[in-house]
């Protein structure tokens, strides 16, 4: 494994402070990233709980085609 | 001539009295002082308990000085790390604090043990409270910073309710349906469902935590935690819809509900799992 090069103080051009300052861009991506998820779930959630369930009506073909042909019969 | 004499000899009295207690300070610190660089250069005695209680014995007695600050502050510091003692080293550093005679740096000092204490005691509440109310002697970003867990200790205790609250609600409207037999509507809802919300929960899982496993300090961790938690907690919003009631008040109740129930999840998940996240959200 070759070293990391060693870096002067005239080499650097700003230091930031805070919660990942100075990494790459994927670790704000990373916050982001969790955030949107857990948006996407609460959004998904709300959804899916406000839906109700409507009670299924078969209709048969037959029995409408049968009442259709009654009512043509004089 | 007679009369005054009585009062010449009280006032010689008097000056004698408060020149003698005077001088008696001047010796009491200055006995404070060599007991205090003994100690400190010696480290079996700044070891030995019985050592350390006799300066603190001698502080309490000694004159209102700096040098008085500075002996109580190598006790509190004794009795904060090496001797485990951090209610009494508490009392010593709000002696300090409070004292008029320390100096300020040493004032400071004292004011940021004892928030720290707190802090290690797991007392945020007093922490804060403390820090707020001696704030001037404290660096403004520490102040912010005890704020900060402050309020998400707030927020950890509001989130774990607000799971309970989802958890019985849920409960109780699964236990309802089955008594009135309507609880196969949740299972028919559920089937068609399912698939996607497993579907969701991995993509979570497993494309977050991805991501996050190529950040240099990053984690999968919390994605995997996320996406184990999203998908019971959809599945049961789902469930609770299709047996609750169809009215819209109740509909958008329940969505308001089971959307702060999944915030609640990931914020007790990020505070007990990864809590340097919450710092990027400003928490």
């Amino acid at each position: 494994m070759s070293e990391r090069p060693s870096i002067a103080e005239g080499q650097v051009r700003q230091v930031r402070l805070g919660h990942g300052a100075n990494c790459s861009s994927i670790g704000s991506v990373v916050d982001t990233l969790f955030a949107t998820a857990t948006v996407g779930a609460a959004i998904l959630a709300a959804v899916v709980a406000a839906l109700g369930s409507e009670p299924v009506r078969v209709i048969r073909p037959n029995s409408r085609r049968d009442d259709t042909a009654r009512k043509a019969k004089p | 001539m007679m009369q005054k004499a009585p009062a010449l000899g009280l006032l010689l009295l008097a000056c004698l009295l408060g020149l003698s207690r005077r001088v008696l300070a001047d010796a009491g610190n200055a006995s404070l002082a060599d007991r205090l660089a003994v100690v400190r250069n010696d480290p079996a005695l700044s070891n030995d308990p019985a050592v350390i209680e006799d300066l603190a014995r001698r502080a309490d007695a000694a004159p209102a000085t700096a040098i008085r600050a500075e002996a109580r502050m190598v006790v509190a510091e004794a009795w904060l790390g090496r001797m485990h003692r951090p209610v009494d080293a508490l009392q010593v550093l709000r002696l300090v604090a409070a004292d008029p005679a320390s100096d300020s740096l040493t004032s400071r000092l004292a004011e940021r043990e004892i928030v720290d204490t707190l802090l290690a005691r797991g007392q945020i509440r007093d922490a804060a409270g403390e820090a707020r109310a001696h704030s001037e002697k404290l660096d403004p970003r520490f102040v912010q910073q005890v704020r900060r867990l402050e309020r998400r200790q707030a927020l950890g205790t509001a989130s774990l309710a607000e799971l309970f609250l989802f958890g019985a609600v849920v409960t109780f409207a699964l236990l309802r349906a089955r008594r009135l037999r309507t609880l196969s509507r949740a299972s028919a809802a559920l089937k068609p469902f399912a698939p996607a919300v497993v579907a969701f929960s991995a993509f979570v899982a497993l494309v977050g935590g991805g991501l996050a496993a190529q950040f240099e300090a990053g984690t999968a961790g919390p994605f995997l935690a996320l996406g184990a938690v999203v998908a019971p907690l959809i599945l049961l919003a789902r469930a609770w819809g299709a047996v609750g009631s169809t009215r819209m008040p109740a509909r958008i109740g329940r969505g308001l509900l089971c959307a702060a129930s999944a915030f609640a999840a990931a914020f007790v998940l990020l505070d007990s799992y990864r809590p340097i996240y919450l710092e990027g959200f400003g928490l």
